[in-house]
């Protein structure tokens, strides 16, 4: 039984995050692998000795920093589950709670898990955009809305070749380390990315799922035309930035 | 001199965007340039009222403005697309006179929740009325907490707020002040303290951040709300809708005057909530609540939101719907689920945005698609450059898989529904993207 945990679903719930869960879900159960979703929030007794996969997803600036000081309290559960490499993927503003720090708009300086030396800084604007995005041999497709800006990632997960990056003109997006994968995109990123979604099975499955066993022919198409809709654009526009 | 200028300005624009037949908010654009705070130096009239939130603003505004003007009252008020600055700007010098005093009794404007604060700081509205607060385009507005903040400002001047007393987020425009009226639904039969909803914006107070409690939900987030830890609660509303017949098509509200008895046109809990705040923004003006139920009772919606087609053989209403709002979708189609005869649903999702393609579709996930699951929803299309992902969030609704089909030509999709013996057509789309299929039926 491979444990699936999303932490924070009631409060990290801003842009159909779940459904990167039900996808995980179903992809596995498609390949063979039986699993069930686990859900932990701020009531609930943290234990991640257990999980086979960690999943947080986007949530509002007050919210998040809720979830992430509830997170620093039991950060040595998660901690461990980075450090036995079980795979974790935080997508939109969960991306910063595992940074040094979030600074909020008002300049207070909220501290993060510091599992990453990166820090974010929110203002007063924000920052929206579709994004292309190179990962390897991939390209991925997805969308950012953000109101921070995140810098001295030192291991970033994508390439940009369409959009907004972490910080500024930086054409460097999310952060990956192991089996621990960041990013400000949201989307949902697993519905929309048929190749993150097999990177993410065979991870949690921990084996390489052939492509075919978990396909979804909507989904590959419907990447196919947001690639290709998305890349006409990209030519269209000169400069990435909406 | 600059005054006179910038009304001239309006004026003259207003003039020839009548000739060539455009409505646009250019001349308000080039009397702003020509005196900056010419909002400023204008006689208002005594009652300026402000709509904003995130549903329902156009046809409240709509019914507030019919009722006011049945009431002999002498009405400017903006219309759909014209709500920022210079539309705003546009109306006012429109109206006035070249010394610069509105002609009007009434200024009622439809304000946008991220501009109001721009429009406000020229000039204060008498009565600001906020009727929801929720997920809305979030790719342009943020979600429902930044809005709260940006909206805070332009709400602050207002003399007296008229407020939702189900919202949460809305009822806390009202912390720290006086003068607020409060609307909200009552207790009625069937209502729970459970949300039914896919996501629920109602678990945390907007207060204190803890957990909330509620005696009863309307929908999603809006309804009889209570915070154990800080107090935060519902207040009472001074005017209440008793009762919500959407067999009937009508509803009840109750204000100190009585109860009147209300037609809607488009029965649902939502049209229920914007004939209530039509009626208690007319009240605040000093109409009397008979002759506020007898005008609503003759309004019909000229927005079109519901166009009655034909198909081949099969009849169909076309329910307009915006997309990145789930909430104008869950309206959409508990029309559709709540039809007892045999239907088709087409969900049309073809152009997100109008400027560009974007992928922006989380809200997707918001959508209550779980309810098209009773059995006379017979056949779903899922059409437009979307239909894939569409199909992807309808593979978790536990529809059977056979109802649906997905094609991304609009035309197919319209075939596919002409090929069923199921004869009446519920078609669930944005307005930017409605025309796109009512070019391929007969409007009626």
């Amino acid at each position: 039984m491979i444990r699936l945990y999303h932490l924070y679903p009631d409060l990290m719930d801003l842009y159909g995050d779940y459904a990167n869960l039900l996808m995980l879900s179903r992809a596995l159960t498609r390949a063979g692998y039986e699993n069930e979703i686990v859900k932990r929030s701020l009531i609930d007794r943290f234990d991640l000795s257990d999980a086979g996969f960690v999943y947080i997803g986007s949530g509002r600036e007050s919210r998040q920093k809720r979830a992430m000081a509830h997170l620093l309290r039991n950060k040595e559960t998660f901690r461990d589950a980075v450090r036995r490499g079980v795979p974790v993927l935080l997508t939109g503003n969960a991306m910063e709670m595992i940074g040094k720090s979030v600074t909020d708009k008002d300049g207070v300086r909220h501290e993060g898990l510091g599992l990453a030396s990166f820090e974010s800084v929110e203002g007063t604007k924000r920052l929206v955009s579709d994004e292309i995005v190179r990962w390897g041999e991939e390209k991925l497709v997805g969308f950012i809305n953000k109101s921070s800006e995140i810098r001295g990632v030192e291991k970033p997960l994508f390439h940009v070749e369409f959009g907004l990056g972490n910080a500024g003109e930086e054409k460097e997006e999310g952060y990956a380390e192991g089996n621990l994968f960041a990013t400000h995109l949201i989307g949902p990123i697993l519905v929309k990315n048929p190749a993150f979604l097999l990177k993410m099975t065979s991870l949690a499955a921990k084996a390489e799922i052939k492509a075919d066993a978990i396909r979804d022919k909507y989904a590959d198409e419907a990447f196919a035309i947001t690639l290709s809709e998305l890349s006409r654009r990209a030519e269209t526009e000169t400069k990435s930035n909406i | 001199m600059r005054k006179l200028l910038a009304i001239l300005l309006a004026k003259a624009g207003r003039f020839v965007g009548k000739l060539v037949g455009k409505g646009s908010s250019k001349p308000g654009y080039y009397a702003l340039k020509a005196d900056p705070k010419i909002l400023q130096k204008i006689k208002l009239p005594p009652y300026v009222i402000a709509v904003s939130g995130s549903n329902g603003k156009t046809s409240t505004v709509e019914m507030i403005a019919k009722i006011l003007t049945d009431a002999g009252l002498r009405v400017a008020y903006n219309k759909e697309g014209s709500n920022q600055i210079e539309g705003v700007a546009t109306l006012i010098l429109g109206e006035c006179t070249l010394s610069g005093r509105m002609k009007s009794d009434v200024l009622l404007i439809e304000s946008d929740e991220r501009f109001a604060r721009y429009t406000f700081s020229h000039f204060k509205p008498t009565h600001f009325v906020v009727t929801n607060l929720y997920r809305d385009q979030l790719t342009r507005n943020g979600h429902p907490e930044w809005v709260f903040d940006a909206l805070a400002e332009g709400v602050k001047p207002a003399g007296k707020l008229i407020l939702n007393a189900d919202d949460p987020l809305v009822s806390l425009f009202a912390e720290g002040r006086e003068n607020t009226v409060w609307f909200g639904c009552g207790k009625l039969e069937g209502l729970s303290p459970e949300n039914d909803s896919v996501y629920d914006d109602g678990r945390f107070c907007p207060r204190c951040g803890e957990r909330m409690r509620y005696d009863y939900r309307v929908y999603n987030h809006v309804g009889a709300y209570f915070c154990p830890v800080c107090g935060y609660r519902r207040q009472k509303p001074a005017y209440e809708l008793r009762k919500i017949d959407l067999a009937a098509g009508s509803l009840t509200v109750a204000s100190r005057e009585g109860s009147f008895e209300i037609p809607m046109e488009n029965p649902s809990v939502y049209s229920a909530y914007n004939i209530l705040v039509a009626f208690a923004a007319a009240s605040e003006a000093g109409v009397p609540g008979e002759k506020i139920a007898r005008s609503l009772r003759d309004f019909a919606s000229r927005m079109g939101r519901i166009v009655s087609f034909t198909l081949g053989d099969h009849e169909g209403k076309l329910l307009t719907s915006k997309h990145e709002n789930s909430i104008s979708y869950d309206q959409s189609i508990a029309v559709a689920a709540s039809d007892p005869e045999d239907v088709s649903v087409l969900v049309i999702v073809d152009a997100v945005s109008r400027k560009y393609f974007t992928s922006e579709t989380s809200w997707f996930w918001d959508i209550d698609f779980e309810k098209l699951a009773s059995p006379h929803v017979r056949h779903i299309v899922l059409a437009g450059t979307h239909y894939g992902e569409l199909m992807v969030r309808f593979s978790f609704t536990g529809i059977p898989e056979e109802r649906i089909a997905a094609v991304r030509s609009i035309e197919e999709a319209a075939e596919l529904l002409k090929s069923y013996d199921t004869k009446k057509i519920y078609t669930i789309t944005c307005f930017s993207d409605k025309d796109k299929f009512l070019n391929l039926v007969e409007r009626k």
